[in-house]
């Protein structure tokens, strides 16, 4: 069985004329002019048990210009490209540790078509993690998803499989929607619109509209229900944008961030003076964050997940790259994070450089709040016994305030790289050697010979 | 009339002028005047001061006397302890010092040198900007200059083999290399022959166990006693890193370039001339066998130049610190030379050719390292060549220019 849980936000001013037809087997809806939809896909159900993984989640986060009304209730705030956590079990000696990695390594082929292998992982708090830049699509062919109707390709989405599994997917500029009874599935499908006559703040934001019940099994006439309720979010929005890019200052390039004057967090539910900006980046493994010496001004080191040798090239690095958060005692107007880059691999770009991309910094405001347990209870709450990227380091009763990027900012570091052949240097290098040794035994050889001749002259002239 | 006296002065208030402007530096300019080794050797000297191993800090691939060394940059009383955070550099600048006092005592030893030579050539490390910058910037060269040249003062001036031993078994324990001093040394005091037929037999007497076995036993208590406070990680970091690294950053090595490409071959590639697995061989062979065979009888302390200039010029790996090893030996070199009597132009040829050949490199470097151009494969590699050409050339003037004959203070006739 299937549970699928469709929310419907509709972005007018009201419901007039959105539902085009309703009854126990069909809803239809009709957006208003220039007020798409905004809907959020969730399927919940009993998947197949591993024996080695105890949990598994991935979050993948594609760029593009997301509603700032879809980000307020629907929180898919993680690093851009593609985010994989893994909690496993039953790994009590090498043999099951490794077919631990050999089943994940599999499950996410699977489902991504990405092949991660054991050494590509990285520890955080409670699980493994990987991170790639790069976002890619679920396959909607997976026997986990038989059944599943995946809206769209290209879209941020989140898949935990633990006791249950779990799919969340979330478009925006829907169209006009159908849906019907189907066999084997339980569908919840609600449609709201965010009513801001009642609520309080961004602390509190009301959702008002119906739930239509269509489930194939059901006998029950009354399948619409009236609804409203309040939802207290985890992750919130301050005004404003912010921009990052690479400042190039050849190996060892600077990523500045222009934070700017922020809105200060104002709700009610925020603890007084218990409010710290943080800043999350995931680093591809090219570039090197020196803890020692690279730790932004004003901030303090709070994670470096990852491999932290800082002399070896990126060929020598298996895992991905490292997680890195900082914690700042004062907001800073400007962040510099300067980092170094490893050595690539001669040839390993058709130019003499290889352009790095890594996913944007994230900058926000995390805050205590009180009435901490509203939090969980808000049905779109993105908390997790794993992942989330930084959330995962933060107590139940906090609330995330970010500031989003602007359109043109970016993470592309350049780093030159050899372009010629082992063998052309080996081979110069030898013969240089070889010349620079002759010449010294040619100087050494000419000394001892002139010293014997000396000797053998002045012995001559003792004898004479 | 400027005298000995004046020159230490001069050098006392030149490492305080540079120490102060690195503090002005560091406070209020965007590149800091502090070497970042200052920071590593800090940051485990830290370790240390919390009852932890220095290893801990990334890339310190040192002794942990060196961190030990430098555990009053941790203090707090008294004086706050940004103040006390300088006491390495300090301790650095005071090592330089020592080094060039003992320089100026060895050129002294030789009473054909006028004073006013003595002081010129003592200036060449005690007034040397590049010295005096290395050491206040925060490098901890000099503490090993100072072991070093303790041991040849020792032998040479004090002529106590014991005390020379056991300083050269504590300069081998902080960077291994100067165990190629060993040689010369042994043959250095040798007996007259007493089986010409046997020569090995000479290097057997009493002077020679006495500083073979005080060096040995320096060594081995030393490497024991880090090694039992700090176990394998002491051995892996101080000594292995050194002889397994495979430096593929760019430095003034000829060797770089190739390294670079071999690194990032497959691990199961081998090629017949895989350079990397020969390096030793040139390098051991000049500066450990045939440069002290050749010379150590007739000038040691120069033969102690020939080789450290030969065993950097062949390095693996080769940064401007490394200059400082052979730097130490210069002055007396050039006393023992005709570069600054009868061959002048050549010794001012030499000395412009080294510094041409370097300032190309340093330029490529530079393009590279803070502009992100890819001088890889033409500017550095041609540059290293070229710098490795000219150091084989310069070796080979100062081989040709060691006066043979030389009075020497350090000559076998002095025993």
């Amino acid at each position: 069985m299937i549970r699928q849980r469709t929310t419907v936000i509709n972005s007018g001013p009201n419901h007039n004329d959105v539902i085009q037809n309703v009854n126990t087997t069909h809803l239809s809806l009709v957006p208003q002019p220039e007020h798409n939809f905004i809907v959020e896909n969730k399927y919940t159900r009993t998947p197949e048990k591993f024996n080695y993984i105890k949990h598994l989640r991935i979050q993948t986060k594609f760029r593009g210009n997301t509603p700032q009304l879809s980000q307020l209730i629907f929180p898919y705030e993680f690093s851009e490209g593609i985010n994989i956590y893994a909690i496993p079990q039953n790994i009590n000696n090498p043999e099951n540790k490794q077919a631990f990695y050999d089943q994940v390594q599999q499950a996410i082929y699977d489902l991504v078509g990405l092949k991660i292998d054991s050494s590509n992982w990285i520890n955080n708090i409670n699980s493994l993690y990987y991170h790639n830049v790069t976002p890619l699509n679920l396959n909607a062919n997976h026997k986990f998803l038989q059944g599943v109707k995946l809206w769209k390709s290209d879209v941020d989405y989140e898949l935990q499989l633990g006791d249950k599994l779990t799919l969340k997917q979330v478009v925006t500029d829907v169209p006009a929607l159908q849906f019907q009874t189907e066999r084997g599935v339980y569908k919840e499908i609600g449609l709201f619109l965010k009513d801001d006559s009642i609520a309080k703040g961004a602390d509190d934001i009301v959702l008002s509209g119906l739930r239509v019940i269509l489930d194939a099994k059901s006998t029950s006439d009354e399948n619409v229900f009236k609804t409203m309720f309040h939802i207290k979010p985890r992750h919130r929005l301050l005004n404003g944008t912010i921009h990052s890019e690479i400042v190039d200052q050849g190996l060892h390039p600077i990523l500045r961030t222009e934070v700017g004057e922020l809105s200060s967090v104002a709700d009610e539910d925020v603890i007084p003076g218990e409010c710290k900006l943080y800043y999350y980046i995931n680093l591809n493994r090219s570039l090197i964050f020196d803890q020692f010496q690279s730790v932004p001004i004003n901030s303090s080191l709070v994670i470096n997940n990852g491999n932290k040798n800082l002399e070896l090239p990126e060929y020598k690095i298996n895992e991905w790259g490292n997680e890195v958060m900082f914690e700042f005692d004062t907001q800073p107007s400007q962040i510099d994070f300067t980092l170094h880059s490893r050595y690539q691999l001669p040839n390993a770009s058709h130019t003499n450089a290889s352009v790095i991309h890594s996913s944007l910094p994230q900058v926000f405001m995390a805050c205590n709040v009180k009435d901490d347990h509203l939090l969980d209870k808000s049905p779109f709450d993105s908390r997790s016994v794993l992942g989330g990227n930084y959330e995962v380091y933060f107590t139940n009763n906090t609330v995330f305030y970010h500031i989003n990027h602007d359109t043109s900012s970016s993470v592309n570091a350049k780093i030159p790289h050899g372009v010629t052949t082992f063998d052309r240097v080996n081979n110069i290098t030898s013969i240089t050697v070889l010349i620079g040794f002759t010449m010294i035994i040619y100087v050494i050889l000419k000394k001892v010979i002139t010293r014997k001749d000396d000797v053998v002259v002045s012995e001559n002239k003792k004898n004479e | 009339m400027i005298e000995i006296k004046h020159v230490l002065i001069v050098s006392i208030i030149l490492r305080i002028a540079f120490f102060g402007y690195g503090l002005y530096q560091d406070k209020y300019m965007v590149v800091n005047y502090t070497d970042i080794d200052y920071l590593v050797f800090s940051d485990a000297s830290q370790f240390v001061y919390n009852g932890q191993s220095p290893y801990l800090r990334e890339t310190y691939r040192y002794t942990p006397l060196l961190s030990w060394l430098l555990i009053p940059n941790n203090f707090t009383f008294l004086f706050d302890n940004a103040i006390w955070y300088n006491f390495g550099k300090v301790l650095f600048m005071a090592c330089d010092l020592i080094t060039g006092y003992l320089i100026m005592k060895l050129l002294a030893k030789d009473q054909t040198l006028t004073k006013r030579k003595i002081m010129s050539l003592s200036a060449i490390w005690l007034i040397n900007p590049m010295v005096i910058t290395i050491s206040t910037r925060g490098s901890s060269e000099s503490v090993l200059t100072v072991m070093i040249m303790l041991s040849v003062y020792y032998l040479i001036v004090r002529d106590n083999v014991v005390v020379s031993g056991i300083w050269l078994g504590v300069a081998i324990h902080f960077k291994i290399y100067p165990i190629i001093y060993l040689p010369s040394i042994l043959l250095y005091l040798q007996s007259t022959p007493f089986i010409k037929q046997i020569p090995i037999l000479n290097l057997v007497n009493l002077k020679n166990l006495q500083f073979f076995i005080s060096t040995i036993i320096t060594v081995v208590v030393l490497t024991l006693g880090m090694y039992w406070v700090y176990g394998y990680e002491f051995i892996d970091n101080s000594y292995l890193y050194h002889l397994t690294r495979l430096d593929h950053r760019h430095n003034f090595s000829i060797y770089n370039m190739a390294l670079y490409y071999k690194s990032a071959l497959p691990f199961a590639t081998t090629s017949y001339n895989d350079i990397e697995k020969f390096t030793f061989i040139p390098q051991l062979l000049l500066s450990s066998l045939i440069i002290p065979l050749t010379f150590a009888q007739t000038d040691l302390v120069s033969t102690l130049f020939l080789q450290t200039f030969t065993f950097v010029t062949f390095n693996k790996v080769v940064t401007s610190q490394y200059f400082i090893w052979f730097l130490i030996f210069l002055p007396h070199y050039l006393s023992k030379s005709t570069l600054l009597t009868a061959n002048k132009v050549k010794g001012v040829v030499v000395l412009l050719s080294w510094v041409v050949s370097q300032g190309a490199w340093l330029y490529f470097a530079y393009l590279l390292e803070f502009e992100g151009v890819n001088t890889f494969d033409y500017g550095l590699l041609y540059a290293s060549i070229g710098f490795y050409l000219c150091n084989c050339w310069c070796l080979g003037v100062f081989i040709d220019k060691l006066e043979s004959k030389s009075a020497d203070l350090s000559s076998k006739k002095e025993l």
